[in-house]
């Protein structure tokens, strides 16, 4: 099966019901759209840096070249690490929400060990 | 991507098949390991203030309230949204070279299924159905279902199961060779010293990556293991006969096997009861009770969510797999206390026992739970 026919393929045999998480099932939708474009993106990263790893080794590029490579386990957990990086990236509107959402906390439990400092009685220096 | 075990049966992939792997493995591993931390955050600052002020009560809310608590808020939504869709796109990413190969495997398997020197068996019996909710529910949301099959000769349900199950395994932060078959016989062979089983069965066995290791560790024994889908077990034979691993497969409900009383020494299973209901995890234990032979030993090996030992909120936030990762029995198996489950199956009390069972290359550990069938016990108590 071709590769064009092989995604169709794919497609065809999910058979998931679609979910819609936000009130606004479109939210969803773009979602998947963003996270698949995101993946292409990803996978365009990987073969540059298999171009550019060929590139070094050899001074030249052959043809099937690219989809021949195989990275050692060393290069596989470099790459990891890299996509990791990218979805960290990717995700930092949400990872900022939680920030926020930590310092937020952080101020009302200073105010709240405040205003407990401030509640407490003055000891009175004549009560002896 | 870092699969255990290269065999015959698994796809041809390109350098972008590995990437777009990849790629879902990353997003999986921030989505578990710093989003998703992030829900309890959520919960103490936004949604229980919410819920005690709605309920007039400082009171702790209950698990169903922060369900609906959690699902109403945007930042949660977002997490479960993400979590989701990083579920289909690793099947839509490994369903696609799978297609492509799909001619290739099915011969393959073929080819080791007929083969002379076959090492093992198959045995699918005609007219066997799967359990209802193996049918109805798709879990982990694997395309088509865990137990459906399209003809005598599909291997596509093992196919998936095995590079999902690597994928999703790897997304929750273990190593590309953890193995909970080896996990769980470290501790029979530290715990029991000496101890020579000659007939193993390993209930639930999927695409049989836990079956093969007790084959290769166990090299005198007769290992079986039944699962409930046909194309799950056509892949699962073609896999160990791949590996050269003796292993006879059966299509069998792990609640009612056609196997005679006392035929086993050793019964296993892995991550076996968190996909089966009370009804059919009680009626297992009965079972396995029936099969153990006097002196037998039993370990069910699955994973560490038990709710005895979470608060409310962590209870309702593991619930999503229940909702939306298909996996109808997720939150029974974690209420569940199998030990006196076990003891009302026949098991005499000082025999069964939880434990931890350390994982081979992962965080944290996984749930077990023991039972021994005393030597002097007739199979029929």
């Amino acid at each position: 099966m071709d590769q064009l026919n092989a995604v169709r393929a794919a497609i065809e045999y999910s058979t998931e019901p679609r979910i819609a998480f936000f009130e606004d099932p479109a939210v969803d939708r773009v979602l998947g759209i963003t996270m698949a474009v995101a993946q292409e993106v990803g996978t365009v990263l990987e073969r540059l840096d298999t171009l550019e790893r060929l590139l070094v080794q050899s001074g030249s590029l052959q043809a099937g070249a690219l989809q021949a490579y195989v990275p050692d386990p060393a290069v596989a957990k470099e790459r990891l690490t890299m996509q990791e990086a990218f979805v960290t990236r990717l995700l930092r509107v949400v990872e900022q929400e939680l920030v926020a959402l930590r310092a937020e906390q952080a101020e009302r439990s200073a105010a709240v060990a405040a205003e407990t400092t401030a509640s407490t009685p003055p000891r009175r220096a004549d009560a002896a | 991507m870092v699969h255990e075990l290269k065999h015959s049966m698994l796809a041809r992939q390109t350098a972008d098949d590995l990437a777009r792997q990849r790629f879902v493995l990353a997003l999986k591993r921030e989505l578990t390991g710093r989003i998703r931390p992030g829900n309890q955050l959520i919960f103490d600052a936004r949604v229980k203030p919410a819920l005690q002020s709605r309920l007039r009560s400082k009171a702790p809310v209950d698990r169903e309230e922060i369900k609906r608590g959690l699902l109403a808020d945007p930042s949660w939504q977002t997490w479960a949204a993400l979590t989701r869709c990083s579920q289909e796109m690793m099947w839509a990413t490994i369903t696609e070279p799978l297609m492509r190969d799909r001619e290739r495997i099915e011969a393959e398997a073929k080819r080791l299924r007929e083969s002379p020197q076959k090492l093992g068996g198959l045995d699918l019996p005609a007219g066997f159905v799967p359990p209802a909710a193996m049918r109805e529910h798709h879990i982990h949301l694997q395309p088509q279902g865990y137990a459906y099959t399209s003809s005598s000769d599909d291997v596509m349900a093992g196919a998936l199961y095995e590079a999902g199950g690597n994928l999703y395994s790897m997304g929750q932060g273990m190593g590309g060779d953890d193995s909970k078959g080896f996990a769980a016989i470290r501790w029979i062979k530290a715990n029991r010293p000496g101890f020579a089983p000659r007939r193993i069965l390993d209930l639930g066995c999927s695409a049989g990556a836990s079956s093969v290791p007790y084959a290769q560790e166990f090299p005198d024994a007769e290992v079986h293991a039944i699962d409930v889908g046909a194309a799950m077990l056509r892949y699962a034979s073609a896999r160990a006969e791949s590996l050269g691993a003796r292993v006879f497969f059966h299509q069998m409900d792990c609640s009612a096997t056609t196997f005679p009383d006392g035929h086993f020494d050793l019964i296993v299973s892995h991550n076996l009861f968190h996909e089966a209901s009370d009804e059919t995890r009680n009626a297992t234990f009965r079972e396995i009770w029936r099969l153990l032979a006097p002196g037998g030993l039993n370990v069910n090996q699955d994973v560490a969510i038990q709710n005895a030992t979470r608060t409310p909120f962590e209870q309702a936030e593991r619930a999503y797999d229940v909702y939306y990762n298909d996996e109808p029995f997720w939150e029974s198996y974690a209420d569940a206390d199998m030990v006196p489950e076990l003891k009302a199956a026949g098991f005499p009390a000082d025999t069964v026992r939880e434990i931890q069972l350390g994982k081979i290359n992962g965080p944290g550990h996984w749930y077990a739970v023991i039972a021994e069938k005393p030597a002097a016990a007739s199979s029929r108590n």
